[in-house]
C-alpha cells in the first residue's frame, strides 16, 4: 500500500517496517529447524552411510558399533504392514460411517471420539497396548513383547487419522455425482462402490500415507509393546517375536555412551527422514491440488 | 447427510423418466466445474437401469442391511475409545484408592516402600510445555501472519509445504537433534549467557549450565509444535473477510496495523484454538523430552534445571514397573491424568475451531 506512504507519520512507518520485517524474522526461525536437522544428521552421519550400512546386520561391541541397521528397515516395514493390516480396512469403514451419517448424534458423538483418540499421548497408546497385547499376567492376549503387539498397537494410533481423512475424501466427492446414482436407481452400496470410493480413492491414499508417517515416527509405544531385537524373528508372537525398528534404534544408539553409536544414530535418523520424505512427497503428489486434508491432520 | 433424497428421487424416477433427465442435466452443470473424475463414466459402471435397485423390497432389505453394517465402523472406534479409558482407570485403581487426591500434591515417589505422589512429574511436564508454548506462540502467529499476508504466492506455497514436512519429522529425530545439536549449544552458550545476564538479576535463570534439562526439551518441543499452531491460525487468517481488511485499508491504516490490529484480533479465537491443540500435543510428548529433559525427579527451580516429566517417567520406568501392581497402577495412574488432559484440553481446542471455521466466519472446512 504505497498511496499514502508519503503523509505517514515517521512512527507508523517505521512500525509498520519493523512488524513486517519481524514476521519474516519468526517465520525465519520457524523453518531454521528443519534444514538445521537435516544439515546436522547429514553433517554427522554422512561418513558411515553406505549401501554397506542399509543392507546388513548391526554386530560389534556394543551391538551396533559395526555392520548396519538392516534389522531396524525390515522390522519398520513389518511393523508398518501389521499396522496397516488392522486400521485401513477399520479406518475406512469408519469413515464410510460417518460420511454416511452424517450430522446425527450418534456420527457427531463418533466423531468426537475419532478426533480425541488423534490427541491420545503415545505413552498412553503404549500402555494400553501392553495391557492388551502384551502383559503376562492378568487379562489380555499374553503375545509378549512382540511384532505383533507393536504392530496393532500402532495400528489402534493409526485408525483416527485414516477414519478422518477418509471421511473428508468422501465429503469432496461432488453430491451431484451421489444424487446421480440415485436417480440411475443405484442402492447405497452400489453408489458408495460404484462412486463415492473411485472418487475419494486419492483421499484415501493421502489418509493411509499419512498414518504410515505417524507410525514410522513412533518410538514411546514400541518401549511398552515391542522394545527392540538386533535381528530378524522368525515369528511374529511370543518371547522370540521382537523386531527391530528404526526409530527404537536410534534411540537406543542415542542412548549409548559412545561416540561410534552416535554417528550410526544420525545416519539411522538421516536414513528415517529420506523413507519421511519420500511419503511426504507421495501424499503431495496425490493431494496436488487439496492441501486442506495434509495440513489438517499432519 | 443420511441420504434424505433416496427416497424423493426414487420415487420421481418411477413416475416418469423426465425427472432423470433433468437430475442428469443439473449434475453435469454442477459438475462442470470440478476436474477430477467424469460423471459420465462414474454413473454407467454400474449400468443404467439396475434390476435389482428399483424400489424391490429385497434391494430395500440389503440397504437397511448395508447401513446396520456401517454402523460396526463407528461401533469400532467407539470400542477403542472405552477401551483405552477403561484399561487406564482399571489399572490405575489400586493406586487411585491408596493415595486418593494427595497423589497431585505429594512429591514422595518411593518404590520399594510403596508410596507413591506425583508432583514433581506434573511440574516437569508443565514446565517443559509452558517453555514449548512461550516459544512457540510467537514464532507461530509472526509465522502466519507472514505466510498469509507477507509472502509472495509461489513462496507461501513452498514455505507451507516446509512447515507440513517439518511437522512429520519424527520425535526421536528431533531428540537425536536435541541430544547432538541443542544440548551442546545450551550449555556452552546459551545457558552461561542467561546466568550471567538475566541470572544477575534474577534467580529464576541463574542455574547450572548443564544442558540438559527443562529448558532444552522445552525449546525442541517448542519447535516441533510450532507448525501445527501455525498452520491452524493460518487457516483461519485466510478466512478473515476481504471487507474487514478493505475498511480497515480505507480509513488510512498501513499493512501492519491493518494485520496486527484488525485482522489477528478477528482471528483470537483461532488463535486460541490452535494453541489449546498445541498444548495438547506437548503435553504428551515422548521421546524428545525423555532425551533431553535430563530425567531427575525434582522439581525445577530454575529454567536451567534438570526435571522430569510423565511421558518420559513412563516410556522409562513402566516395563521395570510392571511387576508390582502398585508401582504400576502409580504409574498408570500418571498416564490417565495425562490422558484426561489431553481429552479436555482437544475438546475444547476442537469446539472453539470448529465454531470459527464453520460458524461466523463461513467456509468449506468440516473442522477436526
Amino acid at each position: 500500500m504505497d498511496h499514502s506512504r508519503a503523509s505517514l507519520s515517521f512512527h507508523r512507518r517505521f512500525r509498520n517496517a519493523i512488524l513486517g520485517s519481524l514476521t519474516f524474522l519468526f517465520f525465519g526461525v520457524a523453518v531454521a529447524p528443519l534444514l538445521l536437522i537435516v544439515y546436522v544428521a547429514w553433517d554427522r552421519g554422512k561418513s558411515v552411510l553406505d549401501w554397506n550400512f542399509i543392507s546388513t546386520l548391526p554386530t560389534g561391541f556394543p551391538v551396533g558399533s559395526e555392520g548396519g541397521i538392516l534389522n531396524g528397515i525390515a522390522g519398520s516395514m513389518i511393523l508398518v504392514v501389521l499396522a496397516s493390516s488392522l486400521s485401513v480396512p477399520v479406518g475406512i469403514w469408519a469413515g464410510m460411517y460417518l460420511w454416511q451419517e452424517g450430522k446425527n448424534p450418534a456420527a457427531r458423538a463418533v466423531r468426537l471420539l475419532s478426533d480425541l483418540l488423534l490427541g491420545v499421548p503415545s505413552v498412553v497408546w503404549g500402555i494400553v497396548g501392553f495391557y492388551v497385547f502384551s502383559t503376562s499376567t492378568g487379562y489380555g492376549l499374553h503375545w509378549g513383547f512382540s511384532a505383533l503387539a507393536g504392530g496393532l498397537t500402532l495400528g489402534f494410533i493409526m485408525i483416527p487419522i485414516v477414519t478422518r481423512v477418509t471421511e473428508q475424501a468422501l465429503r469432496d466427492v461432488p453430491i451431484s455425482y451421489i444424487e446421480g446414482a440415485f436417480a440411475l436407481g443405484a442402492s447405497r452400496w452400489q453408489t458408495l462402490r460404484g462412486v463415492a470410493l473411485p472418487g475419494a480413492m486419492a483421499g484415501i491414499g493421502t489418509g493411509i500415507l499419512l498414518g504410515i508417517l505417524n507410525v514410522l515416527g513412533q518410538t514411546a509405544p514400541l518401549v511398552f509393546t515391542n522394545y527392540y531385537n538386533t535381528g530378524i524373528p522368525n515369528s511374529l508372537v511370543g518371547s522370540q517375536g521382537a523386531v527391530g525398528d528404526l526409530a527404537m534404534q536410534i534411540f537406543i544408539y542415542v542412548h549409548e555412551p559412545s561416540k561410534v553409536m552416535h554417528v550410526k544414530a544420525m545416519a539411522a535418523a538421516l536414513v528415517l527422514l529420506a523413507i519421511v520424505l519420500v511419503i511426504d512427497l507421495g501424499i503431495r503428489l496425490l493431494t496436488w491440488g487439496s492441501r486442506k486434508i495434509a495440513s489438517r491432520v499432519g | 447427510m443420511g441420504f434424505p433424497g433416496l427416497r424423493v428421487l426414487m420415487a420421481g424416477f418411477s413416475a416418469s423418466g423426465q425427472f432423470l433427465k433433468g437430475v442428469r442435466v443439473k449434475s453435469e452443470e454442477m459438475v462442470s466445474g470440478v476436474e477430477s473424475g467424469e460423471p459420465e463414466k462414474l454413473l454407467q459402471r454400474r449400468g443404467p437401469l439396475d434390476k435389482r435397485a428399483i424400489g424391490k423390497e429385497s434391494s430395500i432389505q440389503s440397504d437397511r442391511f448395508f447401513g446396520w453394517g456401517l454402523k460396526g465402523g463407528g461401533l469400532f472406534i467407539l470400542a477403542l475409545f472405552s477401551v483405552v479409558l477403561l484399561v487406564c482407570v482399571v489399572t490405575a485403581w489400586p493406586s487411585i484408592r491408596k493415595f486418593g487426591f494427595s497423589f497431585l500434591w505429594s512429591q514422595a515417589w518411593n518404590p520399594s516402600r510403596g508410596i507413591f505422589g506425583g508432583l514433581a512429574y506434573l511440574v516437569g511436564t508443565f514446565w517443559v510445555t509452558g517453555i514449548a508454548l512461550l516459544i512457540s506462540i510467537p514464532v507461530a502467529i509472526f509465522s502466519a501472519l507472514f505466510l498469509s499476508d507477507y509472502a509472495p504466492k509461489w513462496m507461501s506455497g513452498i514455505v507451507s509445504t516446509l512447515m507440513e514436512m517439518l511437522a512429520g519429522i519424527p520425535s526421536i529425530v528431533f531428540g537425536a537433534f536435541g541430544i547432538t545439536f541443542m544440548v551442546p549449544l545450551l550449555r556452552d552458550h546459551l545457558e552461561p549467557f542467561l546466568a550471567n545476564t538475566l541470572g544477575k538479576r534474577w534467580d529464576f535463570f541463574n542455574g547450572d549450565a548443564l544442558g540438559y534439562g527443562v529448558l532444552a526439551a522445552g525449546i525442541v518441543v517448542g519447535f516441533m509444535i510450532v507448525p501445527l499452531v501455525a498452520t491452524v491460525t493460518r487457516d483461519s487468517l485466510l478466512m478473515v473477510p476481504q471487507e474487514m481488511v478493505e475498511a480497515s485499508y480505507a480509513l488510512g491504516a498501513t499493512k501492519a496495523e491493518t494485520l496486527f490490529f484488525v485482522k489477528l484480533k478477528a482471528v483470537i479465537p483461532g488463535i486460541v484454538g490452535s494453541v489449546i491443540l498445541g498444548f495438547g500435543r506437548a503435553v504428551g510428548e515422548t521421546m524428545a523430552v525423555l532425551l533431553l529433559v535430563g530425567n531427575q525427579a525434582s522439581i525445577p527451580q530454575t529454567i536451567q534445571d534438570v526435571g522430569y516429566t510423565i511421558s518420559s517417567l513412563l516410556a522409562n520406568t513402566f516395563t521395570y514397573a510392571v511387576i508390582d501392581p502398585l508401582y504400576a497402577a502409580a504409574e498408570v495412574e500418571l498416564g490417565l491424568i495425562l490422558l484426561l488432559i489431553t481429552l479436555v484440553v482437544n475438546t475444547l481446542g476442537r469446539e472453539l475451531l470448529m465454531r470459527l471455521m464453520g460458524g461466523r466466519l463461513a467456509g468449506s472446512v468440516g473442522g477436526g
